[in-house]
């Protein structure tokens, strides 16, 4: 579980009904341009994420926050409608603006304000330039209130294909590649220049079987599905390792995880056994499941623009077709595949989730989101509809963990999906730099922490 | 005709002939791509990954263990018929808009050469790009879309022909003998167009080969696992620092290809109609 | 020759239009949604409706048509979905790179093919001009992007010799540099991606070049020329090389819709900051306006490419020139 330590905000207290929470704000921070920052800039920025003109990707956040005031210039107070385990979490997603700047503005004039594209903040590096599709320069901000950054300038090469990214990693051009394709690890280690990060990311795979297409209403016939395709193979061999199979829809990183779940072994046979069971086999011999005169076919959608899916799609038609199983895959291009998986309309998909810092199953496990949110595969247990409701309100850690526990156990019997696995970010960096400590929510974590001993540097 | 054989001057193109035999090879390859395969073309291997050329893969496998030479041979199926159906296509509307409006000139003439015109005056691929990245990609929208989008030259090609042929005794005469139009056309006007289409249309199936590759290259061809060379080329794409073969073999049979067919191309040319120096 | 111009740019009009007004139909009622750029577990779907509001995705496709005209022609290219900016903004940066690449391209296309092709044709029927009509034959037949990715594996990766990617090396080594330092770091850039982006147009042009010299070479006024016991030098630069251009400089003219098309593959691969990656990307995120007005500009470019071949054409065919009105 991630933990909050002080970092713009000295200090901070819930009132006694925990409906209030107020920041203490450091008094020694200024923006990027000198001018000092205030609980009034906090004030300012908060109401904007509710701004139906302005679609904050956050707005969700906000749905418990009535309000946002600063009491003076160094204290702000957020006011909730309701008690629940994330307030804390909701008071920080909405990050602060300038106020000096962007005052007067409409939403809508902030929201298309040139300010985006030259913008300031309270960080360690200030922004510098933005060359369109080129490159975005970052240089140190001298008056950074923890002390000026060591690195004097970060530049982001905008490099739109990752065989020119390896081919600038090889020849130094670059010297840090955020979340490297695990095949190009064999020729890194072979580059001594070069050190490799790993660190789990929030991504995992699944396979969504549509549970409303008739084919797959059966929980069985998924479950056997489950058991034709080899995870382990896929995460050795095209993960290479870096990475491993999931059984459930919460990461093993996260404070709620069990690995207390019924878990479904690769195992062919059975699998053609349990197929049989439920009505398939193949009785007119052409090597294809069938049942009542019709083969066991159906069509796979993923997206277009990420590789790894359609490997998986490729590797589990393969897998499939030794069981009977016939599947077409279908990649569509990302915002037809968004659209279609949105209204439901597709067999099975192959897609991933990254999870947030919040564990929540509501939007893609509650039978409410099947209509409103990311239940696409109609899954529809009362159980868990029930569990989850609680789960979300539970304050008390341990309660709240053990009502997920339930959960994960729950969802995963049912076999809506066939998880996966999680992916590890690999991050490439030249071993010149020191101090890198990268951590699942952010690379940049401490970027200005990062150091090059005076002999080492290159710039 | 009174030239002497077309046959002879034909052959008298070495590399006319040289890309003749080159095109039979291919066509056989291609019909015989089962036979000749040593491995089915979809087959996985997933613990031989990327292995490089050598005597179990002639030409190296993919990340998927799948040997890249059957893939090449299979996917010159593909490649193949799409360039063959489309072209057929193109040339086909060409020849019909281009026969339309040499014959009836007028503002039958104007409305289609200001087609052409609009049609032309639009690089092809950002127009492919957009429709087929806006409908569902599929081999058969594939086809149809190279062909649309290609029978312009061929047009302009059959329009001059014709222009200047109605003028000629024999169609001024099946003219004043009552001929029905469709009969004029058919009959008198096609059979003496015939052969600098055909010299376009050998020359179009190396330009739509090309074509349907860069478009299998950014994604947009035919689907997996089905594999044409441009497809072969873009799943080779993202290994090309540490596997070359996948993406080297593929080009290298659309080089030999596309040289087939122009070699092809300007051979008949020559031979068919000299005058036709374009 | 300036009211045959004038006609042409009038008639380019309705063209244009015509063109744009297809690409807009097409792109809007094809499937696909360009509010997916806000599906995520993170934000909840009523961002995407707020969003295709915010749009105006919601009003019917003749109003939205309507208001695209009017703003149109009012010059006003509208907001990008993708890059959350005016559409102008993004083309003000994105077309001076595509120009300038495809300048190059075209510099080297002309000057090369022109050269190899006369250099042929001079030498007809000798071991050069066989070598020559080969190695051009392959160059024509090759598959441009895959000819570019040959020259990354080989030139970047192994051998290091040229960079992989964007127009010049970053900003604080570039600015470092001295005037001829930075000429140099530019053209060391764009080197590979103008090779092979011209290719294929260079291979074209020689073979055109070396068909049209021997053409004019055998003609009877250049024979008379020669009989005249002019310098062989004169009789080909001057009376047989203005005359063979002729249909390489139309030739030109039509292969600006090739290189603008190759740009999107070249951009791509070699990472070029150009407006062929600014329509791919904008195409598969179904940025509307993004396309509508790029697409637009690709249109007109290549008008404006066939004008200038026009042009160009009548300065070197004097008949054109004096005959004014006479249309090809």
């Amino acid at each position: 579980m991630a933990t909050y330590s002080p970092w713009l905000a000295e200090s901070w207290k819930f009132s006694k009904d925990h409906k209030s929470l107020t920041f203490l704000l450091r008094n020694d921070v200024t923006w990027h341009d000198g001018v000092r920052f205030s609980a009034y800039d906090v004030e300012f920025a908060a109401p904007l994420y509710k701004e139906p003109s302005i679609a904050s990707s956050v707005v969700r956040w906000q749905d418990h926050i009535t309000n946002v005031v600063a009491l003076d210039s160094f204290r702000v107070r957020f006011d909730f409608d309701a008690v629940y385990p994330y307030q804390f979490t909701d008071a920080n997603v909405a990050k602060p603006l300038p106020r000096h700047i962007l005052e007067g503005l409409t939403p809508e004039e902030i929201r298309d304000s040139p300010f985006h594209r030259s913008p300031i903040g309270t960080g360690p590096f200030q922004f510098d330039s933005w060359t369109a599709q080129q490159s975005i320069v970052l240089t140190a901000y001298e008056e950074y209130f923890e002390g000026r950054p060591h690195l004097d300038r970060v530049v982001f090469k905008i490099v739109p294909d990752r065989v020119n990214l390896l081919t600038q990693l090889r020849t130094g051009e670059i010297d840090f590649y955020p979340k490297l394709p695990p095949h190009a690890l064999q020729e890194l280690e072979e580059n001594d220049a070069l050190e490799v990060i790993e660190v789990p990311s929030r991504v995992y795979y699944y396979l969504g079987w549509q549970n409303d297409f008739p084919l797959f209403a059966d929980r069985k016939v998924r479950r056997a599905l489950t058991m034709a395709i080899d995870r382990e193979t896929i995460v050795s061999t095209l993960l290479y390792g870096k990475g491993g199979v999931i059984h459930g829809p919460i990461l093993p990183f996260l404070w709620a995880y069990t690995s207390d779940v019924p878990t479904i072994p690769y195992n062919q046979d059975e699998a053609k056994r349990l197929f049989a069971e439920t009505g398939w086999v193949d009785s007119d011999g052409d090597g294809w499941l069938d049942k009542d005169g019709e083969k066991f076919e159906f069509t796979m959608k993923t997206n277009e623009n990420n590789d790894l899916r359609k490997d998986v799609v490729v590797i589990v038609q393969e897998m499939l077709a030794k069981v009977g199983v016939k599947l077409h895959p279908e990649t569509v291009e990302w915002t037809v595949f968004a659209e279609q998986v949105r209204g439901r309309q597709f067999e099975a998909s192959c897609y991933g989730w990254s999870q947030g810092v919040k564990v929540d199953l509501t939007s893609i496990w509650h039978s409410r989101s099947i209509e409103s949110s990311y239940n696409m595969v109609s899954y529809r247990n009362d159980d868990v509809d029930r569990l989850i409701d609680q789960a979300v309100l539970e304050l008390d850690r341990g309660k709240a963990k053990r009502l997920w526990a339930e959960t994960q156990r729950v969802i995963a019997g049912d076999v809506p999906y066939t998880f996966l696995f999680y992916l590890d970010d690999l991050y490439a960096i030249d071993k010149r730099f020191e101090n890198v400590n990268i951590i699942t929510y952010a690379w940049h974590y401490n970027l200005h922490q990062w150091y090059v001993p005076p002999g080492k540097r290159k710039y | 005709m009174k030239r002497p054989s077309f046959a002879r001057r034909f052959r008298a193109s070495h590399l006319g002939v040289a890309g003749a035999v080159g095109m039979l090879i291919l066509y056989f390859a291609a019909f015989l791509a089962p036979v000749l395969s040593p491995y089915p073309p979809q087959e996985q291997n997933l613990q031989a990954g990327y292995t490089a050329p050598g005597e179990d893969h002639l030409l190296g496998t993919d990340k998927f263990g799948r040997d890249i030479l059957s893939r090449v041979l299979h996917g010159s199926r593909i490649s193949l018929s799409i360039g063959f159906v489309a072209v057929a296509l193109s040339i086909s509307l060409g020849t019909i808009i281009g026969m339309l409006a040499g014959y009836f000139r007028g503002w039958v003439d104007t409305i289609l050469m200001r087609t052409v015109d609009v049609l032309l005056s639009f690089p092809r691929l950002i127009l492919l790009l957009a429709v087929i990245a806006l409908f569902r990609p599929s081999i058969y929208l594939l086809v149809v879309m190279l062909g649309v989008t290609g029978w312009m030259g061929t047009a302009r090609i059959v329009r001059g022909e014709v222009l200047s042929l109605r003028e000629r005794e024999f169609v001024l005469a099946a003219r004043a003998l009552g001929f029905s139009t469709p009969r004029i056309l058919f009959r008198h006007i096609l059979p003496n167009i015939l052969a600098p289409v055909i010299v376009a249309a050998t020359l179009n199936i190396g330009n739509t080969i090309l074509l349907e590759a860069s478009l299998s290259f950014l994604g947009l061809g035919v689907q997996p696992p089905a594999a044409s060379w441009g497809s072969v080329i873009n799943d080779g794409r993202e290994a090309l620092t540490h596997a070359w073969w996948i993406a080297t073999f593929p080009g290298l049979a659309i080089l030999f290809t596309v040289i087939c067919f122009n070699l092809v191309g300007d051979g008949l040319r020559d031979a068919l109609d000299p005058r036709l120096e374009r | 020759m300036i009211a045959y111009l004038i006609r042409r740019l009038l008639g380019a009009i309705p063209l244009l239009f015509g063109i744009s007004t297809l690409i807009f139909f097409v792109v809007h009622l094809a499937p696909g949604d360009p509010t997916s750029l806000y599906f995520s577990e993170d934000s909840d779907p009523e961002i995407a409706e707020l969003m295709r509001h915010n749009f105006g995705l919601d009003r019917p496709l003749p109003e939205q048509y309507g208001i695209w005209i009017f703003r149109f022609f009012r010059g006003e290219f509208g907001w990008s979905y993708g890059h959350h900016r005016p559409v102008a903004d993004v083309l003000r940066e994105a077309v001076p790179n595509t120009l300038l690449l495809s300048s190059v391209a075209l510099v080297l296309i002309f000057v090369l093919g022109v050269a190899t092709g006369m250099l042929s044709a001079v030498k007809h029927h000798s071991t050069l001009d066989k070598i020559i009509t080969l190695v051009t034959f392959f160059f024509y037949s090759m598959p441009g992007f895959w000819f570019a990715l040959m020259l990354l594996l080989l030139f970047s990766y192994q051998l290091g010799w040229f960079p992989s990617s964007h127009m010049r090396s970053m900003e604080f080594i570039y600015e470092g540099l001295t005037p001829l330092g930075r000429l140099a770091d530019r053209l060391h850039h764009i080197a590979l991606p103008a090779i092979a982006l011209g290719l294929g147009s260079y291979a074209t042009v020689a073979r055109y070049t070396r068909a049209s010299m021997l053409e004019v070479i055998r003609s009877d006024y250049v024979r008379t020329a020669r009989a005249k016991g002019l310098p062989e030098r004169t009789v080909l630069f001057r009376h047989a090389l203005r005359n063979a251009l002729l249909p390489v400089i139309t030739l030109l003219g039509l292969h600006i819709p090739f290189l603008i098309s190759g740009a999107v593959l070249i951009e791509t691969i070699f990472g070029w900051p150009g407006m062929g990656r600014v329509i791919v990307t904008g195409i598969f995120q179904r940025d509307y306006p993004l396309i509508m007005a790029s697409t637009f500009l690709a249109a007109s470019m290549v008008v404006a490419g066939n004008l200038l071949a026009d042009i160009a054409y009548g300065f070197v065919d004097p008949r054109i020139r004096h005959a004014g009105e006479e249309e090809r």
